[in-house]
């Protein structure tokens, strides 16, 4: 049997999709077609039951498509060209300025001077710009999800939180699977994979409409 | 019930902005506040976002829900507003004050301090009135203080230069200006003050008085040329009321809402004066006294004292800033004067204003100086006039025998204010009662002022030719009479009877000796006019360009009011003088050039520059008349065009640069007259060996021209060589009409128009579009859509087809260029919204222009031409709309057509084949935040 890639795109018309999958192997696929085979290939392989290790395989197509996709979202802020070694680089000049004064024989213990001020000014500066080269991991899913938010407005703090937390959630339950810290049962996998395709839908094609009439019925209740 | 569950119940619905959005939107219990609180909610208000040069100024739901239950809950939105951390964002502001005033005052008083951070804050003047709303509302509690001070913040004014560049004849003078608009600081001046007043009278006034203070001190000159004096005078003759001739300005609004204050306190308890007056008379300064001159004017008898302290002041009655206050006071209360303290005060009067005169002054200034004095003491005593006996009265008698009888000064208008234009002595509607006889005695007797404001030769001349244009026969007759009148009004009869002239039949037998006489007086400069006055003609120059421009547009005239052709000679004699008049000269010139004016529009304000463009227009009379009209040989028919234009040509004979423009101008003409000719004389009219005279040429030519073919054949090198130029001449395409823009006009009409042979492989287009910028390109290729929408007659598709080739290059171009201005592309709004071309083609061309730009304009016309396209292609039009949901970028402009897109969205969804897209694209722009779609999916 040939892989995938060797083949060309894979066909999902052989496969039983529900709507829900058809839909979001549609939309990865208009975001990157590799990333929709890579989806289709996780179906297929989860749905032989003959194949032993189904699980870990359906698991790192799933760990793939979380770790790609962000790269396919265009509008991306470009990755900051500078490396850390450059950052370190630039603070060491300034250090190598002060390095003669500094800790010094005996220990300067004089006020803050032209060329200390210069230092800590770096070293603020290299603070800041390290969060931008380096920004945690919570920030980087945070603005990978914003990226598909239809409106120019991020969501609020409380909420992002949660939905970064939702989507880690995700992603670790698939990593570990993969790397076998975890062996799931065939039900609570496909449980999972349900819960990754309705977050990736919501996130790729949300439904406001939808969403805002279950949100009136909750107020309509509350407020009664 | 409402509770932590319930709002994790929301929170788990909650998807994206706009949801968020809906539930604040949506929820009306301040039950909701404390969950909502424990889930994070009312901790991080938006920042004002920076964008472009501006800022966005994002509204927050939170506040907009605060300000909603206020009422409802007062105490715990309190408590919350206090607990935000603070922000500079205007629009969270508004909402708490919303929240502020929804609360009973004594509640709102809590917020004061906070109030006064926000009003302080730099984007605060976004929502004023709010504020307005907010120090009524906080008057209600009856605390002042706290009233004042968001008065104080809100009111404050800022300065600004008075002029855009310091003027060394007036100093680095300084306008107060409201932090926010003029109009609604005059709305709260008027609205939320007056209600101040009933409530805390004094300390209103006091404020204003303060505000009014600090809007003088700002405007206080900083030269010493206006002393300590405000000049009020003259921008406010009348506290009363604004009768300076123009709208005013924050001063003149602060001085009405102090005034009005003032009345109001003063009709309530008159007593209040005594205050009111010490409050102006610490201001200090002359306007302040002026309105407490007025302010007594306002009150009874009862307070003849405080009127008496302030009649002795000897200032008051010398100085002309006070005079129409002080004079209303002195003649209501000069009784109540003791005799000592009248006695003091004529001596004031006979002592008269203190001008001394100068000793190195000659006569006639002594004599002006003296004439003042005299008038000065005219007012004062006639205000008075009753009261004086003896030699006083004697000698007032006299002076209204010098000066008339003067007008209560209370009444008198200022002579000060705008000047409007030159006036004339007569009205319309009495000179049309004269007859000729009389008009020519009346113009040949008046004699002007000549003060700056009285009616001058000028306004008089106005006046006359709009008699003339309606009796040009009768004055057609008298011309001669006219050599003998002021310059001004033999100028005005021509311009009467030049606008008479395209109904009516004249005698040119009497109008050109008038004509010939004229261009042959010198144009030497009047030493008796004051050229700045613009009262009337300095010279002969304004007549000879108006001889210009008359016969210029009867020579455009055939059929019964045109000059007849016998006349020939004549009208030449009167041309070619004009032709070889001073002006332009090298200073009109250089002044054109410095203001960056174009030299064909200088052209036609200067007697010479005129005057050759009316040798073109002669040599088009006289061609329209021979024999071998049409043939491109007309010259050997007129030689002397032929001569005159030669010269003009010749840098020995004429240097001025206005001048070559007309060789520019009229090229297509030129080559039209006599072909031979202009071949032969191109190196001179695009002289490669002067710059200046080869871009004034060329830029005219371009500018004010349309592209003819015939003219590109002659002069496709120039052409060229322009397109050449567009490679080192930087980024002159910015105005939004240059000769570059029109010259990627002219191209684009010959491609068009297949002139030449011109395809997209041809050197001047792929030069074009190799040397132009990113805006040119653009423009040209947005021309040609421009043009295919206004084009009504159909279009070949042999053209249609050469102009899709020209678009698919040019995107084609973009894509593989990786530039980041493909701009070039984004008007094919225009080509797509023509409706001259394949919807097939132009949707998916539009929808790869999507790609590249993330825009396409002008996108109402784009949307219209898709609603119309969708009845037949819907599958293409969704696709598109998909694209261009997905492209644009989320602002504003897609507020200008929803009415298209729901018409489309709405069509679509009832067809099985459209409707998931139009569902997709439905929840789309909801989630971008226009809710009218959900009507769409209801």
């Amino acid at each position: 049997m040939n892989h995938p890639s060797a083949s060309g795109p894979i066909s999902s018309n052989t496969l039983e999709l529900s709507s829900q999958q058809k839909r979001l192997e549609e939309e990865l696929r208009k975001i990157a077609p590799k990333l929709a085979d890579c989806y289709i290939g996780v179906i297929q392989v989860f749905s032989q039951t003959t194949i032993a290790s189904r699980i870990i395989l359906a698991a790192h197509g799933i760990r793939e498509i979380l770790e790609k996709l962000p790269e396919h979202v265009s509008t991306l802020p470009v990755q900051n060209t500078r490396s850390h070694k450059d950052l370190a680089q630039e603070l060491f000049k300034v250090w190598r300025t002060l390095d003669p004064k500094w800790p010094g024989t005996p220990p300067w213990f004089g006020e803050l001077d032209g060329s200390l001020q210069r230092f800590l000014l770096a070293f603020e500066k290299y603070e800041q710009d390290y969060d931008l080269i380096a920004p945690k991991r919570r920030q980087k899913t945070a603005a990978f999800l914003n990226e598909f938010n239809p409106s120019n407005m991020p969501l609020p703090e409380p909420i992002e939180t949660e939905r970064v937390s939702a989507y880690d959630r995700i992603r670790d339950y698939f990593v570990y699977t993969s790397h076998q810290r975890k062996s799931p049962t065939s039900e609570d996998f496909e449980k999972k994979l349900a819960e990754f395709e309705y977050f990736l839908m919501d996130l790729i094609k949300p439904k406001p409409f939808d969403n805002q009439n279950e949100i009136d019925a909750i107020i309509r209740e509350a407020e009664q | 019930m409402i509770n932590d569950e319930t709002v994790e119940k929301v929170w788990q619905k909650i998807k994206v902005h706009v949801d968020y959005e809906h539930f604040f939107e949506s929820i009306n219990s301040p039950d909701w506040i404390k969950p909502l609180q424990k889930k994070g909610c009312f901790k991080r208000p938006p920042l004002p976002q920076p964008s472009g040069d501006g800022y966005i100024l994002p509204s927050w739901v939170e506040s907009r829900y605060l300000a909603r239950v206020a009422s409802k809950a007062p105490n715990e939105v309190l408590a919350v507003i206090k607990s935000i951390p603070d922000t500079e964002n205007p629009r969270v502001h508004s909402d708490y004050i919303d929240a502020a005033l929804a609360m009973p005052p004594s509640i709102a008083l809590k917020l004061v301090n906070h109030a006064k951070k926000w009003v302080d804050s730099d984007y605060a003047f976004s929502f004023p009135r709010k504020y307005g709303a907010l120090i009524e509302h906080l008057s209600k509690s009856g605390n002042w203080k706290a009233t004042f001070s968001i008065g104080e913040s809100l009111m404050a004014l800022n300065e600004k230069p008075l002029y855009s560049k310091p003027m060394a004849e007036f100093g680095d003078r300084r306008r107060a200006v409201p932090k926010f608009s003029d109009w609604e600081y005059e709305q709260i001046l008027k609205k939320i003050f007056p209600s101040l007043v009933d409530k805390f009278p004094i300390e209103t006034v006091s404020f204003l008085s303060k505000l009014l203070k600090q809007a003088l001190t700002i405007e206080g000159d900083s030269t010493e040329l206006h002393g300590k004096r405000d000049f009020s005078y003259i921008w406010r003759p009348m506290i009363a009321r604004n009768e300076a001739g123009y709208p005013g300005d924050v001063k003149d609004r602060i001085l009405d809402c102090l005034r009005d204050a003032i009345i109001a306190v003063i009709k309530n308890d008159p007593e209040q004066i005594t205050k009111i007056i010490k409050i102006l008379d610490s201001a200090a300064t002359p306007f302040h006294q002026r309105i407490a001159l007025f302010s007594l004017n306002l009150i009874g008898d009862e307070f003849k004292t405080l009127k008496v302290s302030k009649l002795e002041e000897k200032h008051f009655i010398i100085d002309h800033t006070y005079w129409k206050e002080f004079a209303a006071l002195l003649k209501r209360n000069f009784h109540f004067l003791t005799t000592a303290q009248q006695e003091s005060l004529f001596s004031t009067i006979d002592n008269g204003p203190e001008k001394t005169i100068p000793e190195e002054a000659d006569e006639r200034k002594k004599k002006q100086l003296e004439k003042y004095a005299r008038h000065w003491q005219f007012e004062r005593y006639s205000v008075i006039k009753d009261v004086l006996t003896g030699e006083r009265e004697a000698y007032l008698d006299s002076l209204i025998e010098e000066f008339g009888e003067t007008e209560d000064p209370e009444q008198l208008k200022s002579r000060f204010g705008s000047w409007v234009g030159p006036t004339s002595p007569i009205n319309d509607e009495e000179l049309k009662k004269l007859n000729t006889d009389q008009i020519i005695q009346y113009l040949r007797t008046w004699v002007p002022k000549k003060d700056h404001f009285s009616p001058s030769p000028n306004g008089l001349g106005r006046t006359l030719s709009g008699i003339v244009k309606a009796r040009p026969l009768e004055f057609v007759d008298r011309l001669q009479e006219f050599q003998t009148l002021n310059k001004t009004y033999a100028r005005s009869v021509l311009e009467g009877i030049s606008g008479s002239l395209e109904k009516t039949i004249v005698d040119w037998d009497k109008i050109l000796p008038f004509l010939e006489w004229i261009v042959n007086q010198q144009s030497i400069l009047d030493p008796s006019v004051e050229l700045a006055s613009h009262d009337e003609d300095p010279h002969w120059g304004w007549t000879k360009q108006t001889i210009a421009r008359l016969i210029h547009s009867q020579l455009e005239v055939d059929g019964e009011f045109e000059i007849p052709f016998k006349k020939r000679d004549a009208i030449w004699r009167v041309i070619e003088k004009l032709t070889w008049e001073d002006n332009p000269n090298e200073k009109d010139d250089a002044k054109y050039e410095e203001t960056g004016q174009d030299a064909y529009q200088h052209s036609i304000n200067t007697v010479r520059g005129e005057a050759l463009h009316t040798v073109v227009a002669y040599a088009l009379w006289v061609g329209r008349r021979i024999e071998n009209q049409g043939t491109h040989d007309s010259f050997g028919a007129m030689p002397e065009v032929k001569k005159n234009l030669d010269a003009h040509l010749n840098p020995e004979k004429e240097q001025s640069a206005t001048i070559h423009s007309v060789y520019g101008r009229w090229l297509p003409w030129l080559q039209y007259l006599d072909r031979k000719w202009t071949v032969d004389n191109l190196n001179k009219i695009f002289p490669e060996n002067d710059k200046r005279l080869l871009n004034v040429a060329w830029d005219t030519f371009v500018m004010w021209t349309s592209p003819y073919d015939e003219v590109f054949d002659l002069i496709k090198d120039q052409y060229a060589k322009a397109v050449q130029r567009l490679e080192h001449l930087g980024d002159r395409s910015k105005s939004s009409h240059s000769p570059e823009k029109r010259l990627a006009e002219h191209l684009m009409a010959f491609y068009w128009r297949d002139n030449d042979g011109l395809t997209i492989e041809s050197e001047i287009i792929t030069n074009f579009f190799k040397f132009a910028d990113p805006k040119l390109r653009r423009h040209a290729v947005s021309w040609i859509g421009r043009s295919l929408a206004g084009v009504k007659e159909p279009i070949s598709e042999t053209t249609l087809a050469k102009l899709k080739k020209l678009f698919e290059w040019r995107l084609k171009i973009n894509q593989i260029d990786n530039g980041s201005d493909h701009s070039e592309v984004e008007d094919f709004g225009w080509w797509l919204a023509s409706k001259k071309l394949p919807i097939e083609w132009t949707l998916p061309l539009a929808e790869e222009v999507l790609d590249l730009c993330k825009s396409i304009d002008p996108l109402f016309m784009v949307f219209e031409a898709a609603k119309d396209a969708h009845n037949t292609n819907p599958e293409l039009v969704l696709s598109f709309i998909a694209k261009l949901v997905d492209s644009i970028p989320l602002n504003g402009s897609f507020y200008g057509w929803p009415n298209e897109m729901e018409a489309i969205l709405r069509t679509a969804i009832t067809d099985e084949a459209t409707r998931t897209v139009a569902q997709d694209i439905a929840q789309k722009l909801i989630g971008m935040g226009f809710k009218n779609f959900k009507e769409v999916l209801k």
